[in-house]
């Protein structure tokens, strides 16, 4: 079971980052490699931090758990274990184990003679999470701005630092970075669409290949963007989904202090809008 | 044959202008802060209850300005309505501490002008108590009961220790630099065809000035609650639904107009003192009160003291006031909280101003 | 490496332009093109078109061009006829719909503009629809990229449309205006109690952030592939090749797992498609069945409890006053 059929001939040896390849094996189906040893005891220290902030916690209701950033009175120094302590070792773990699991993935891309795309892709993630836990409570000056790592508190968290900017729909970033997330689910319908409905044609119709796939797009929308550009888009606009997401959270405190929606006073004075005839329109203003 | 038959350089050319030049304008257009923020968490760890504070903003220039406070005085020994005529308010005050009070307020309200600018002025320059007094003369008694009663208020705490004097609002100005009057309104239905435009005010330079003043009109002129939008019952037939759905207020005012003017209000008043929901409100559930600050119930009682102070003292003034000194409809300039507090949590940081002058308080 | 970094294309080879698969009735109502753009060549085919106007694409694009215009001339007259305050309030314009009971059409200038700009947008988004499902149904494909298109469409209805017939008012559907949505959005969740209590917004948000990861995943493991020509998934479907092999593993020794590349193309399809699937659902039982979902999530023990960190502090007696009480 574990070995496709035409698997064995893929699984060579060699040609991992470090010298040597150290760890250069399979267990099951899994490629194992230095960072996949390393991405294992970083995960094992990091969840059983998380079983054990859990365990200390008021609750076993997996809704509830949470396992909370220091208070902000402790800045950036190393709080007690029991406050913030567990999360900030969680943090580093988690670091670790992402960053370890990239690098696994490079080598399996080395391996398999791919190129590092997935890995890049991962990496935007990676930078999501390090500027939400690391860069910007650093900007700030606290560790406390980290998120709590719990499924309903982190939400808890979320809306708050939305309301900290009282209206977060106007930040400018989050706006870019929320279209990009619906464009890239748009892109994925539609490129998942396109090749079902290729391959899986109605009764008694051969399959389809890329000649019909373009027919179709430029026939429904002018233009069809074709096999190889559709990737290049969809992977470009879901990295730029975690950068920008990565963005709005960054500028919202370090840069910016006060509602997003009282930063566009620089909209309302641009000069141009001069010509205004103010007094013209009909209501008393 | 040319060069570059695919435009590659060009193509490289325009992405590396647009870039930078994108970046120059996102940097440069719009006021950004930057580190050293200074943060405070005001609710329980880790939940981002916390109020950011950019310690080398500009400050606005309001803020810079210094609260005039003339020397203490001994007291005479006898009332000012001994020694003046016509002294409605303050007559009880010892003739001294008027006097001084009188030079106080004349440095607060109308430094350029001198007392000429509340009192009539004879040939010889003099005061001539006798004449007709400028409309600034019963503004200005009608403001002095309104400090002296919401200074000897509890409010829940909204005004103590600091108190307000003139000062707080006027900084020195004949009208408060941050005022709101009503707008007008559009045509009525019959003389339009296109639909009611949203109350933005398109005349604005700032978004402060920009959003709507019928959240003001509603919270802090008219008697209406910033609360109970909110329904507390998770859904029909699960206790009490404060607010049936689907049926229009008493005002006709639409429940989701309603939310929406709540929400429009919330952030103008947590932009005027510099903090944000979180300053108040757990923004899960912005209701319960369990879970809110206790800068909550100073909040609340501090929306009723500006209601009162528009209602009550401001918009009677309307009758009072020349045609100069009055908005667009006709009413005079009102106050909302950035009129007072400038941006900062408390006005002028906290500093004691009312202690200073101990006629500024009603008696009882 | 470099060579292969797939990210654009630096040369372009140009031949005669793709001629339209003949199907009946192609050449009648063929538009627009074929053309070349060097530009979009960079990244992908550079040829545009030639395209297909039918009867369904001529409702739509009538429907939708009115549409816009209501809209476009209720911003413009709003703003006195005066062009540069049209300009200015691009993003602040709003047409709201009306107030009060009753689904029937009001007037025009009390809310009938936003119901005929609405039932005119809805007539095109469903013409077009008919658009991608004929056209597919023509070309001899599947038509699954039509009932993708319908998960969208169902989100939309059951916020402008399905909602408000269920509750019987238009007054909670949104505004048409940019900066206008965007308030409809924060008032309607602060209003209701909390969308993020909402599970059916949490799902629709898990399908949405699974789509921008599959597509990260799965862009990035076809362009890592491509140097085996591995971005011609439809061949590779019907006979696997060392591209499909080396994508499978990949994924088969990262996470123990691997789709194919048809089963990818499920699961890509399926997480876009709930992602508009669930956030109707969640919309459809907001006010309806649930009015305050933070409530809602406390019944269910979704919501964790917080250290009481505030000194006693006595409530205002007028609390529970609000603007209806006497």
């Amino acid at each position: 079971m574990a070995i496709l059929s035409y698997e064995a001939k893929y699984r060579v040896r060699g040609g991992g980052l470090i010298p040597g390849t150290p760890f250069d094996f399979w267990i099951g189906p899994f490629y194992v490699g230095f960072f996949g040893f390393t991405t294992l005891v970083f995960s094992i220290i990091g969840i059983g931090c998380i079983v054990w902030g859990a365990a200390i916690g008021p609750t076993w209701n997996i809704w509830q758990i949470t396992v909370s950033p220091p208070p902000l009175h402790y800045g950036l120094s190393w709080p007690p274990l029991y406050e913030g302590g567990l999360w900030m070792i969680i943090t580093i773990c988690a670091h670790g184990a992402f960053s370890s699991w990239a690098l696994r993935q490079v080598e399996i891309a080395r391996k398999l003679g791919m190129g590092y795309h997935v890995p890049v892709a991962f990496s935007a993630a990676i930078v999501a999470y390090t500027t939400l836990t690391v860069i910007r409570p650093l900007l700030l000056g606290a560790w406390g701005h980290g998120f709590p790592y719990g499924i309903f508190a982190h939400l808890d968290w979320v809306s708050n630092v939305g309301y900290q900017t009282l209206h977060f729909h106007y930040n400018p970033a989050h706006m870019i970075a929320v279209t990009f997330f619906f464009t890239t689910t748009l892109l994925l319908a539609m490129h998942g669409g396109v090749i079902l409905s290729a391959v899986n044609p109605p009764v008694g119709e051969e399959v389809k290949y890329g000649e019909h796939e373009n027919q179709y797009f430029r026939d429904t929308i002018i233009y069809s963007l074709g096999p190889l550009g559709i990737h290049r888009l969809g992977w470009i606009c879901a990295i730029n989904a975690g950068l920008w997401s990565a963005l709005c959270i960054l500028i919202s405190g370090p840069f910016w202090t006060e509602g997003w929606p009282y930063w566009y006073d620089w909209y309302l004075q641009l000069p141009f809008w001069d010509q205004l005839d103010l007094p013209g329109l009909s209501r008393e203003m | 044959m040319k060069r570059d038959p695919q435009g590659r350089r060009l193509f490289l050319f325009l992405v590396v202008v647009t870039g930078f030049g994108g970046l120059f304008a996102v940097l440069a257009l719009p006021k950004w802060d930057r580190p050293p923020i200074q943060s405070t968490e005001w609710g329980p760890p880790a939940i981002a209850m916390d109020t950011f504070v950019a310690l080398n903003r500009e400050p606005d220039p309001l803020n810079t300005r210094d609260f005039p406070v003339p020397e203490p005085v001994e007291d005479a020994g006898v009332p000012a309505s001994a020694v003046y005529d016509d002294v409605e308010v303050l007559g009880d005050l010892d003739r001294a501490q008027f006097d001084r009070l009188q030079v106080a307020i004349t440095a607060w309200v109308a430094p350029d002008e001198g007392c000429s600018y509340c009192h009539a002025e004879g040939q010889d320059g003099a005061l001539d108590h006798a004449a007709e007094q400028p409309y600034t003369f019963e503004v200005a008694r009608q403001m002095l009961r309104m400090v002296r009663e919401i200074n000897a208020e509890d409010a829940g705490g909204h005004l103590a220790p600091q108190g307000v004097t003139c000062f707080t609002c006027h900084r020195g100005e004949n009208i408060p630099a941050y005022t709101w009057l009503k707008a007008g309104d559009w045509p009525p239905p019959e003389d339009r065809w296109f639909q009611k435009p949203p109350p933005w005010i398109r005349t604005a330079t700032t978004i402060r000035e920009f959003f709507p003043r019928e959240a003001f009109e509603l919270f802090i002129l008219e008697d209406n609650r910033a609360a109970g939008i909110q329904t507390r019952a998770i859904g029909p037939g699960d206790g009490v639904t404060v607010l049936p759905r689907n049926e229009p207020e008493p005002d006709g005012m639409p429940l989701f107009t309603r939310a929406e003017n709540i929400y429009l209000f919330m952030m103008q008043m947590s932009d005027a003192m510099g903090v944000n929901c979180t300053f108040c409100h757990n923004s899960r559930v912005f209701y319960d009160w369990n879970q809110s600050t206790p800068h909550r119930v100073t909040a609340w009682y501090a929306i009723d003291q500006t209601q009162k102070i528009n209602h009550d003292h401001i918009e009677p003034l309307k009758d009072r006031l020349p045609p100069f000194r009055l908005g667009p409809v006709g009413d005079p300039y009102k106050v909302n909280c950035m009129t007072c507090h400038v941006s900062k949590r408390k006005p002028l940081d906290g500093i004691p101003m009312v202690e200073f002058f101990p006629g500024l308080v009603a008696p009882g | 490496m470099s060579r292969f970094h797939s990210l654009y294309t630096q040369i372009q080879i140009r031949g005669p332009a793709d001629r339209p698969i003949p199907v009946p009735g192609r050449d009648r109502n063929g538009i627009f093109g074929p053309f070349f753009s060097i530009w979009l060549g960079r990244i992908g085919d550079p040829q545009i078109g030639r395209s297909y106007l039918g009867w369904w694409g001529w409702i739509a694009i009538v429907t939708g061009s009115i549409s816009i215009m209501i809209m476009g001339f209720n911003f413009w007259a709003q703003a006195d006829w005066n062009t540069v305050a049209f300009i200015r309030g691009m993003a602040w314009h709003r047409l709201d719909p009306p107030t009060g009971d009753g689904l029937y059409l009001r007037p025009l200038n009390q809310g009938g503009w936003w119901q005929w700009a609405g039932l005119l947008l809805t007539i095109s988004i469903l013409a077009w629809w008919m658009r991608i499902y004929t056209r597919a149904k023509a070309l001899g494909m599947g038509t699954h990229v039509s009932w993708a298109f319908a998960s969208a469409i169902w989100l939309y209805l059951c916020i402008g449309v399905l909602r408000p017939l269920i509750v019987g008012s238009w007054e909670e559907a949104p505004p048409f205006g940019i900066i206008p949505h965007l308030n409809w959005t924060a008032t309607f969740s602060v209003l209701y109690g909390n969308f993020y209590y909402n599970p059916f917004h949490c799902f629709s948000i898990v399908f949405l952030y699974g789509s921008v990861l599959l597509w990260a995943m799965h862009g990035g493991t076809i362009l890592g592939v491509a140097r085996f020509g591995g971005e011609r998934e439809a061949e590779e479907i019907v006979d696997r090749g060392t591209s499909q092999e080396r994508g499978a593993l990949f994924w088969r020794w990262t996470m123990g797992f691997n789709a194919n590349f048809e089963s990818i193309h499920r699961w890509i399809y399926w997480f876009a498609i709930l992602t508009g699937v669930t956030g109707g659902i969640g919309i459809l039982l907001t006010g309806t069945v649930v009015d305050n979902w933070y409530l809602w999530g406390v019944k269910w023990g979704l919501a964790p409890s917080y250290p009481d960190v505030y000194p006693d502090m006595v409530i205002p007696d007028a609390i529970n006053r609000t603007s209806l009480d006497p």
